[in-house]
């Protein structure tokens, strides 16, 4: 057990490990936002469910049959692609090692991809974490209520 | 008894109300069976060996807001409340992607509900064929 400061630092035996693991896991899963790890290539390993669901329509675009039928991760880049490639773009020119690639990018869904509930347009933001296996970190969002209010906003300037 | 071997098998919904908890621990997909009030009354084994929740966990708890939170959208959820909303009775497959333990895995569902005068009754089911999908 070391001691930093006077105060001994509890060990975390497996159990609690384990549980905070689960809590950890639990929280990422609720979460209202969509949560979303790639690396460079832009293949997915980790997406929360509000991930899934703000891309459904993107995904059902691409075919989520022939998603299905790969044995490979999903392709965020594909699936981004379905509504603009301007994103894959900017992901290419982004030269740095770690850093913000976009922050708040606004995609707008085609209205042939919209259904009942899906949202019509999706705010990206997306960083480059270093020295990580999977260093893409994407957070999604729906931004069908600011899309809505710039257009409004649009008609009141005639 | 003769058993659906297969996730588009006909009259599914009439098959699964008449079988046993055993018959239905048989089954080559999972089931998820949960009534009007969205709690879980039927759970098997495939679902118990994939998804790692023990039957007895998750009975009574509600399907789309405690068992299974990526399925409360409007593609999931979504559908089975419009159902109930026209009374028609329910029976829609699709490809999906599941999120259990955030790693995507692609699976094919189906989904049924009885016609809305019988939902007090009856049970709607979530079927989940993960196999199907790597096999397509």
């Amino acid at each position: 057990m070391s001691d930093t400061g006077g105060m001994a630092e509890p060990e975390l035996d497996p159990a609690t490990l384990a549980n905070e693991y689960a809590g950890l896991l639990q929280f990422i899963h609720m979460a209202p936002v969509g949560l979303i790890q790639a690396d460079r290539e832009g293949r997915i390993h980790l997406m929360n469910p509000m991930a899934m669901q703000l891309l459904a329509p993107l995904i059902q675009t691409v075919g989520m049959t022939k998603v299905a039928q790969r044995d490979e991760p999903l392709q965020l880049f594909e699936i981004l692609n379905v509504a603009s490639s301007d994103l894959h773009t900017l992901f290419k020119v982004f030269s740095g090692h770690s850093g913000t690639i976009v922050n708040n990018y606004q995609l707008q869904l085609p209205p042939r991809m919209r259904r009942k509930g899906s949202p019509e347009a999706l705010s990206v933001t997306a960083m480059l974490v270093e020295r990580s296996q999977h260093g893409l970190m994407v957070v999604v969002t729906d931004d069908t209520e600011n899309l809505r209010m710039q257009r409004l906003q649009a008609t009141w300037r005639r | 008894m003769d058993l659906p071997d297969r996730l588009d098998a006909p009259d599914m919904l009439a098959r699964l109300d008449g079988l046993s908890p055993e018959l239905l621990d048989e089954l080559p997909f999972g089931v998820i069976g949960f009534d009007a009030e969205g709690l879980i009354r039927r759970y098997n084994r495939y679902e118990v060996t994939c998804a790692h929740f023990a039957a007895a966990d998750v009975m009574g708890q509600h399907v789309f807001e405690e068992l299974a939170p990526c399925f409360n959208n409007y593609l999931v959820a979504g559908v089975f409340d419009d159902a109930q909303a026209t009374g028609a009775p329910l029976d829609h497959s699709m490809p999906y992607v599941l999120t259990f333990r955030m790693k995507p895995t692609a699976c094919a569902l189906r989904l049924l509900a009885p016609a809305s005068q019988n939902q007090g009754e009856g049970l709607r089911y979530v079927l989940v064929d993960r196999a199907q999908a790597a096999q397509a």
